[in-house]
């Protein structure tokens, strides 16, 4: 399928990304053939019976028992900024 | 020192007849000597204070771990406690852990030294290891020719002598690929055998660590230290842990080894195909018996996982904000921008492009034609590999058909950089463990390898075989 420059910048609103109209237009074409070679499977006769394996089962799952987590330092140790332990960022309500 | 194993290397360091401290002093004058294949991004600091721990330990005989002195590299997606760990990428810059990952902490829980971080294709994405922040890894034994990846600096690493033996992980290939174009043994086991807790996520349900290492025994050693359940990730399987090594057992009398026909269609007439023949009928002659097998779709294993990879890619990804952790653009005005601007920065082509195609094929209206379709398809192949493995133990697959690339020579289109991984993408789609072992050599003498797959939890059968034709197949050449 082909893909036009505003399908393109849609998808890039959803990834949370910013492209050049020259980037835009090179993934346009990029697309198309990408998803050309994923559309083979279209083709794939297979059995819809087969449902996926469910690979968790609840044994699995570890006792509830409460431990120390990380502590304020440890969680805050890679924000790119931060203040009065606690991440840093611009004013969403206003 | 020169090349030694693994298991020598421990042996050694037990017995007092080598230091660990001279081991690691080696390695670092290997990794500086050897600078310019790029496969190391970072020695950590402490790995000779680590070591001297080691002898002291030897010297004071105190009991010691399976890995004792053993100098190991990891790759830069898995979490060291207080060390940096990059994936590669600019977003990840300056990232330091803060706690270390189960595989890493088995392995220090058994007295082996963290040498370092090996080079990587950013967050795992890439089949050649040109896509890092670092620069390529160059092969191991031609440096104008790519390590492979993503594991790149795993495999180039252990290739070049710069450590004992790696950790990588293999999403589509990532640990088999590169130990094939290097020359080295890589396995990627069955999915869940290892813990993925203080693993950077790329496709969760894809993603398992591996070792590479210079021989089967020593990835049998450490498959054995690594694997099994781990509190903290409920993927990992619960199933008891064999020891590998014992498994090992020097013959393949009625082993029943499978061939895949429509693998078997795509490499007929390449100068690959007469070696993989050769290979078979060596086999024969030592006692297994040879199985022909149909796995219905194989080939579109492959496009399933250009479905699925990107969509679990784009989801994971989505953490990656400015905010928590990864770098923060500075022009940023408001929290949208900052997220998106950040983003922008900090991500390279090939993960942009990943995440645009997985935000793709998840999106309203694709999702039952691009997802839906591509997890039935799955667990159809996965169907397909259960029917196989009743009627043979293992079955040999191609690594790569073809030796190493020339770097930059794979740059212009997606595809067929993507194509590579046409053999090595099956095992993690079905979920099942695949192992690649040097066997012959191709153009320039160059390092060629053959995988061998099995049913779930049968990583020994494969390293029972590996070793075999480790041990007996250059003989018979």
């Amino acid at each position: 399928m082909s893909f036009s420059k505003k399908e393109i910048k849609h998808l890039a609103d959803l990834s949370a990304l910013t492209f050049s109209d020259e980037e835009i237009a090179s993934f346009a074409d990029e697309f198309e053939v990408i998803t050309q070679f994923v559309s083979q499977i279209q083709n794939a006769k297979i059995d819809t019976t087969i449902k996926y394996e469910k690979t968790k089962t609840i044994e699995q799952l570890r006792d509830d028992v409460a431990k120390p987590g990380f502590s304020n330092e440890e969680v805050l140790l890679n924000a790119p900024e931060k203040a009065k332990g606690a991440f840093k960022v611009p004013i969403v309500v206003e | 020192m020169k090349d030694t194993t693994l298991i020598q290397l421990v042996n050694d360091i037990k017995s007092g007849k080598t230091k660990a401290v001279d081991a690691v002093k080696y390695y670092i004058n290997n990794i500086k000597e050897k600078s310019y294949l790029n496969a190391v991004v970072e020695v950590f600091d402490d790995a000779i204070q680590k070591a001297e721990e080691i002898d002291k330990k030897v010297k004071n005989k105190e009991p010691l771990g399976r890995l004792a002195g053993a100098p190991i590299i990891i790759k830069d997606n898995m979490l060291y406690k207080g060390k940096k760990c990059t994936c590669a990428s600019y977003f990840l810059k300056d990232f330091i852990s803060p706690y270390t990952a189960t595989v890493v902490d088995r392995i220090i829980k058994e007295d082996g030294i963290i040498l370092g971080r090996a080079n990587m294709d950013e967050f795992a994405m890439g089949g050649s290891n040109e896509k890092s922040y670092y620069g390529p890894c160059k092969n191991a034994h031609d440096s104008t020719r790519v390590a492979g990846g993503s594991s790149g600096g795993s495999a180039c690493a252990v290739a070049a002598d710069l450590c004992v033996a790696s950790l990588g992980t293999d999403t589509g290939g990532s640990v088999r690929q590169p130990s094939s174009y290097n020359g080295v043994f890589g396995m990627k086991p069955t999915y869940g055998k290892n813990s993925r807790y203080g693993i950077v996520a790329f496709a969760s349900s894809l993603d398992q660590v591996g070792p590479i290492t210079k021989t089967t025994m020593d990835n049998a050693l450490l498959l054995s230290v690594i694997a099994g359940a781990d509190e903290h990730d409920d993927t990992s399987l619960r199933a008891p842990v064999d020891n590998y090594l014992s498994q090992i057992k020097g013959n393949i009398n009625n082993l029943k080894v499978g061939y895949c026909k429509q693998i078997i269609e795509k490499i007929k007439g390449t100068p690959y195909f007469s070696k993989y023949k050769k290979v078979l009928d060596f086999l024969k002659s030592q006692g297994a018996h040879l199985v022909e097998i149909s796995i219905e779709n194989i080939e579109l294993a492959l496009p399933c996982y250009y479905i699925l990879a990107p969509a679990e890619a784009t989801s994971n990804l989505g953490r990656f904000d400015g905010i928590k952790y990864s770098t923060r653009n500075k022009d940023a005005k408001n929290i949208g921008q900052i997220y998106n601007f950040s983003r922008t920065d900090g991500f390279g082509k090939e993960v942009k492009r990943r995440i645009m195609l997985g935000n793709f094929v998840l999106s309203s209206g694709y999702f039952d034609a691009y997802y839906n379709k591509a997890k039935a398809l799955q667990q159809n192949i996965r169907e397909s590999f259960k029917t196989a493995f009743s009627k043979c133990d293992v079955i040999l697959f191609p690594t790569t058909s073809d030796v190493a690339f020339i770097i930059g020579s794979m740059n212009k289109n997606p595809i067929e950089m993507y194509l590579i991984d046409l053999f090595t993408v099956p095992a993690n789609i079905a979920g099942i463990p695949a192992f690649s072992l040097p066997f012959d050599k191709g153009e320039n003498n160059l390092p060629l390898g053959l995988q061998i797959l099995a049913n779930d939890n049968n990583e020994g059968i494969i390293y029972n075989l590996a070793d075999f034709i480790e041990k007996n197949y250059k003989e018979s050449k």
